[in-house]
């Protein structure tokens, strides 16, 4: 990944960086998060990185703006519900911007971010489970995904949404983590692999694993190509 | 045919975080950052040492609390999870029984107690650490569960189900009636497979339900039978439809209500004591043609739908179909007479994705009738709605089961459609007044739904006049 000079002023990649669409009405009309950051206009991933560590408050913004979409939905699809996805967004941007000094490779600045966002979910999980077991949770039921349906989704979908929740109970944690990056919020393998801190072989045996159990409730397409799970 | 899920499933659902909340996120980062760059390094020790005479706290107060988790009765709490035990600490047995005028008083280790009489029987179909589930299929109780204890506890009495978390009251079945009193706190009482919804009962309040199927006669000896699966040798009561209508027990009755016309819950009327909990499925729905017979016969062998078998790996493994024809009619049988709610749903999911809509209703009523507290009873009861609306042609049938998911709590994310369903299964079985009726409810939740547009066509709405 090219990086920038070390100390070329920012505000010339950072014209470039265009303004998110913002489009929040039904899911299918907005814009996906990028997959990658090579898919991405503007400056890299890398060279927002180097900016941001030269202290270019700008950078880190741009930073936050990339990627607090897919933050905020692996905590709102792995914690089901939206009660704490501003702490977890939070959090996790927290230490994404104080630790940056910390990131082997710039250029794989998405994994790093979301192994932070799932390490920081997987401590909420942990606090809920304890205050379930002393009685002292007041933060309601976990919502399923059919009450994070847009309204594009029809009542069937809905039906089969709160079905995958239940079925996903079932799954290993890990897997489970795995399974929602990659089916739910599309995120690519190396990602995941990045996010759940393991290699690539063992994130497609998890989700493969974890996949099987979801396909044997839920009615789901086989992902394409088969070979990539 | 339910509509699959698309890869990746975000495509359905709404974003995780607007605009706004994107902002308020980064403004509270920017503080968060700021708060910590300003900070003295003085107030970093002694947060420090707050945190740490916080902790030290914490201890002491965990060793004081401990020797207080017992209650005035004796009876620990620190240790009530798992399955409701006796004070004394014995497992309870499937099957409770008094003779005759006799008595009996269980006390249980959550502080609760049960007394019965009047030659009660009493079932106990689930007993885990969040709910504790039986059938009184004869005789009197009279309850006391422990008020905030950490079970729900559901009282099933055939034509009707008692439901509570922390009471004084009594349920008493005989051959005409169930009625239930209440001497502290509330209960709610949901008549059996009528689209009603629950009836909730204050102190000094009673209700009363006419019991049209007759109930065993008491036994003539008292034995707690072992909890062990044995097979079961119940056999269902004949279920049909009927109307009737609630009556207050007494003067002090408070309750009444029509009762729809819906089918009928089982009644157990086995005249052997120790089994399986003994709660039969309902009946087959009139569309149904398929191969499980309505009365399931007790099983031949024993119970084969607590062993792990082949149809259960196939579906493991995503071969629905294949699990289905691997499935023996002995084996279906088995489940829908004994098998444990997990079973229930992965028979239901078996049939459901194998083109058995009918085989999957009956194992999720079945799943209903004998584990409504399960947490997974309310979507299987939107489950069977959509499969009686959808693919049986039985939109009666669909009205009581999308009613039943909205008494049962079914989740905010199904709600709404539960909603507009139910108007949707009225209308369609010809009971335009049920269906306004559910319509004005629905407009009255969701004034802006996004099913309106579906609501008002099957239900228009009238102008005021």
């Amino acid at each position: 990944m090219p990086q920038s000079e070390p100390h070329a002023p920012m505000t010339r990649h950072l014209r470039l960086v265009p303004t998110p669409p913002r489009a929040f009405g039904p899911a299918e009309a907005r814009a996906k998060v990028p997959a990658s950051p090579s898919t991405q206009e503007g400056p890299t991933d890398a060279e927002l990185v180097a900016a941001a560590r030269r202290g270019e408050r700008a950078a880190e913004e741009a930073i936050y703006k990339r990627h607090v979409r897919a933050v905020a939905g692996v905590a709102a699809r792995l914690l089901g519900g939206r009660q704490d996805v501003d702490d977890v967004v939070q959090d996790t941007f927290v230490d994404v911007l104080d630790e940056l000094d910390d990131l082997q490779d710039p250029a794989a600045l998405r994994g790093w971010i979301l192994r932070i966002a799932v390490h920081k979910v997987h401590r909420r999980f942990r606090r809920r489970k304890l205050l379930r077991a002393l009685g002292l949770w007041r933060g309601g039921d976990d919502e399923t995904l059919a009450a994070q349906a847009s309204n594009a989704a029809t009542s069937e979908q809905r039906a089969e949404l709160a079905l995958l929740t239940q079925v996903l109970d079932r799954v290993p944690a890990r897997e489970r983590t795995a399974w929602v990056l990659r089916h739910v919020e599309g995120h690519p393998l190396e990602d995941v692999a990045a996010a759940c801190d393991c290699s690539l072989a063992t994130v497609k045996r998890w989700i493969a694993a974890a996949d099987v159990v979801v396909r044997a409730h839920v009615r789901m397409p086989a992902e394409e190509g088969g070979a990539d799970v | 045919m339910s509509e699959p899920l698309p890869r990746p499933v975000d495509r359905l659902l709404a974003p995780p975080i607007d605009e706004l909340g994107e902002q308020r996120a980064w403004n509270g980062i920017e503080a968060r950052r700021l708060a910590a760059r300003s900070r003295p390094r003085a107030s970093r020790v002694w947060l420090a040492g707050g945190a740490l005479a916080a902790v030290a706290c914490a201890a002491l107060l965990l060793v004081w609390w401990r020797p207080l988790g017992t209650s005035p009765d004796g009876v620990a709490r620190h240790h009530d999870v798992g399955p409701l035990r006796t004070a004394s600490g014995d497992v309870l047995p499937s099957l409770v029984l008094v003779r005759g005028t006799g008595l009996r008083t269980l006390s249980l280790s959550d502080g609760s107690s049960v007394r019965l009489s009047k030659g009660a029987r009493v079932r106990v179909l689930e007993s885990t650490g969040t709910s504790f589930v039986t059938v009184l299929e004869a005789g009197r109780l009279d309850v006391h569960v422990r008020p905030r204890g950490p079970r729900r506890w559901v009282i099933e009495c055939g034509a009707a189900s008692v439901a509570v978390v922390g009471t004084r009251f009594s349920v008493e079945r005989d051959r005409e009636r169930v009625t239930v009193e209440v001497r502290e706190g509330l209960v709610d009482v949901t008549p059996a497979g009528v689209g009603e919804a629950h009836v909730r009962l204050g102190a000094g309040e009673s209700w009363a339900i006419p019991e049209d199927h007759p109930v065993a006669d008491p036994p003539s000896e008292v034995v707690p039978a072992p909890a062990a699966a044995e097979p079961d040798t119940t056999s269902p009561a004949a279920s049909g439809s009927r109307r009737g209508s609630l009556s207050p027990s007494d003067e002090r009755g408070v309750a009444r209500g029509e009762r729809s016309e819906g089918s009928r819950r089982s009644s157990p009327s086995g005249d052997r004591d120790e089994g399986a909990p003994g709660t039969p499925p309902e009946a087959s729905p009139a569309a149904d043609t398929s191969s499980a017979p309505s009365s399931p016969t007790p099983p031949s062998r024993p119970t084969p739908a607590v062993e792990e078998s082949d149809w259960q790996s196939l579906l493991a493994g995503g071969d629905a179909r294949g699990a289905w024809t691997a499935l023996t009619p002995a084996e279906r049988n088995g489940i829908l007479a004994s098998g444990t709610a997990e079973q229930l749903v992965r028979l239901a999911d078996a049939a459901r994705l194998s083109g058995h809509p009918s085989d999957a209703a009956r194992a999720l009523e079945t799943l209903l009738s004998r584990f409504p507290a399960h947490a997974s009873a309310p979507l299987a009861a939107f489950t069977v709605g959509r499969l009686y609306l959808d693919r049986l042609g039985n939109p009666s049938r669909a009205a009581v089961a999308f009613q039943r998911a909205l008494s049962l709590g079914v989740g905010s994310g199904l709600r709404e459609d539960a909603m507009a369903r139910l108007v949707e299964a009225h209308a369609r079985a010809g009971r335009a007044a049920d269906a306004s009726a559910a319509a004005a409810r629905y407009r009255q939740t969701f004034p802006a739904g996004r099913r309106r547009a579906i609501v008002d066509r099957w239900a228009p709405s009238t102008p005021a006049p």
